[in-house]
């Protein structure tokens, strides 16, 4: 199925890209064929979809506590911090 | 005008109470200093790899069991994507195709003695988010957010109720009876006001009779029981407003403002949510076998319906009482370990339902649980059959004085000189005086006048300062006046 320009646009949106239109245009585009390449590939195909590479099941731990990390070093890559928190911009739009 | 019918659907999270969490060893207690209580794998740092806490599947298994949930055979984890700064990974782990536990229910008691059954739509288990400080009043009107990461991955289930409810009450009755179930399977404290219960409402209205969904919306921040409730009502309200005008009911969330008591719209960034979810790669499928199910369901223990029937037919109790002690698993563990060490389960639970009750309400509704020791109250209800002290005495000054200062009863007794005087040589003199000073009541009993017994008793007991033992006093004043 192919990609409209708009909904590249929108994708963009979703991961924060601005995109122009004449981008969005152009990387449909491009996907487009490659798009159909994978839609031939799959037609006439009625496997499960493979969601894990591994076969191994159950892989689980025991509900035992560790030693967390110094907060020193929970913070080190913190753009900004304040109060030893994460400071981050406003969460909600108006 | 319309009378209308209120759909509502509820969407609940719980935080289990594992020691670990969800994919490291980090500890999930509540209440630590600020991001002390996280790794590199709850971080999401490059390189991590996250493993499944045993506990945390099997307590989300249980839960499912109580519920009447058919468990999955087969599945895994799937990652959910986002711009959100609550977890630092930039994606919840959760469950969204395949589910632990999907189609059960729980009956909830409507009116008196009847019953209903909440369908639940499902019960799967991801991964809590870090807890956001907004400055400013609200995350509406915040400048920026400071972020506590300890909370982020504490296992945590979400369990979706079909849209089943009908009213805020019954909203209300649901969260309380699925909290209790939850308790008695001791997966989780549910304490709502440190968010380890956490609950959303889907709310649409329709025109009575009609059986097509009319638009909904969501309400978050509900934050106790009186707050899903109060905020029920409102929107139920607002709604029937907006119809009645011929206006539309957007569908939006809204956020419920507990101070001025209204529900406000709330718009995100992600207004319309694309998570792009794709099954974790990182996180290896499970594969669950009947006996290991089977072995689950035999670990768990005996739920609230099941112990309610057995109050009946085991201490003989009405079905009321049965309801009221089995409404709270505290409650109910109660009123057994009294019964052990006093064999009377009727007189057990009108002290439980009616005094320490009391105590427990003034506690507000996320009680801790029942404010003295088993023992204290077999204590008490031996003084009482002993006659050391009556009735009143019990429930007006021991009882307060063992809540409030958590001493034993007999000590309080002695300590405030309550024990009643069963001793006929320290009383004859009083009755002795009694009778004298009162010749005519005297005489209009031996007249036949029964009744005038009562003053006489009375009169003993203010000399006595109320200690003298009324039944033995009355006998006393029998033998007295036959000479």
């Amino acid at each position: 199925m192919p990609v409209t320009k708009e909904e590249i646009k929108r994708l963009g949106e979703i991961i924060y890209l601005d995109l122009t239109d004449e981008e969005s245009a152009r990387f449909a585009d491009l996907l487009n064929p490659v798009l159909k390449k994978a839609d031939e590939l799959l037609e006439g195909l009625e496997e499960e979809p493979l969601r894990h590479i591994s076969q191994l099941r159950n892989r689980m731990r025991e509900d035992e506590v560790g030693i967390p990390m110094p907060k020193e070093k929970v913070l080190a890559n913190a753009a900004e911090t304040q109060d030893g928190c994460f400071r981050v911009p406003r969460i909600l739009e108006d | 005008m319309h009378d209308f019918e209120a759909v509502i659907g509820l969407e609940i999270h719980v935080e289990l109470s594992t020691a670990s969490k969800i994919f490291c060893s980090c500890p999930t207690t509540f209440g630590a200093e600020v991001n002390t209580q996280c790794c590199p794998v709850c971080l999401g740092l490059p390189g991590t790899l996250p493993a499944l806490n045993r506990k945390a599947l099997e307590y989300t298994v249980k839960a499912g069991l109580a519920l009447n949930c058919q468990i999955a055979r087969h599945t895994w984890f799937d990652r959910k994507n986002y711009f959100y700064p609550d977890l630092p990974k930039a994606y919840q782990v959760s469950q969204q195709d395949a589910p632990l536990c999907v189609n059960g229910y729980l009956e909830i008691p409507v009116g008196d003695s009847g019953t209903k059954k909440v369908g639940i739509n499902r019960v799967h288990l991801e991964e809590e988010v870090g807890k956001s400080l907004h400055a400013g009043e609200t995350i509406i009107d915040a400048v920026y957010s400071l972020l506590d990461y300890n909370r982020a991955g504490i296992p945590l289930i979400e369990i979706v109720t079909q849209p089943d409810i009908r009213s805020a009450e019954e909203a209300q009755t649901f969260l309380e009876s699925l909290r209790n179930i939850l308790r008695y399977i001791e997966i989780s404290d549910c304490k709502m006001q440190e968010g380890s219960l956490r609950c959303d409402a889907n709310i649409s209205l329709r025109p009575k009779g009609s059986t097509a969904f009319g638009t909904k919306t969501e309400i978050k921040n509900l934050n106790s029981f009186r707050a899903v409730r109060r905020a029920l009502e409102y929107e139920i309200k607002r709604q029937a407003g907006l119809l009645r005008d011929g206006l539309p009911v957007e569908p939006e969330t809204r956020h419920w403002d507990e101070q001025k008591g209204v529900t406000v719209a709330m718009r995100s960034k992600e207004q319309t949510s694309f998570y792009r979810l794709f099954a974790d790669p990182d996180l290896v499928p499970i594969d669950l076998s009947a006996e290991w199910i089977q072995q689950m369901e035999r670990e768990l223990p005996e739920l609230p319906g099941a112990r309610r029937e057995r109050f009946i037919d085991e201490y003989g109790l009405p079905e009321y009482d049965a309801r009221v002690l089995t409404a709270a698993k505290e409650m109910a563990d109660f009123f057994e370990e009294v019964v052990k060490g006093y064999n009377d389960p009727k007189t057990v639970s009108n002290w439980i339902m009616t005094e320490i009750l009391r105590y427990v309400k003034e506690q507000g509704e996320e009680a801790e649980g029942i404010p003295l020791p088993p023992a204290s109250l077999v204590e008490l209800l031996q003084l009482i059959e002993g006659g050391i002290i009556n009735r009143n005495q019990a429930k007006e000054i021991v009882l307060p004085e063992m809540v409030a200062s958590g001493k034993a009863p007999r000590q309080i007794v002695k300590e405030k000189g309550l024990e009643q005087i069963s001793d006929t040589s320290q009383l004859e003199g009083v009755v002795a005086s009694v009778l004298e000073a009162n010749p005519d009541v005297v005489q209009d009993y031996l007249g036949g006048k029964e009744k005038v017994m009562g003053f006489l008793v009375g009169q003993v007991l203010k000399e006595t300062k109320g200690k003298a033992n009324p039944r033995l006093v009355n006998e006393m004043i029998r033998e007295k006046l036959k000479q």
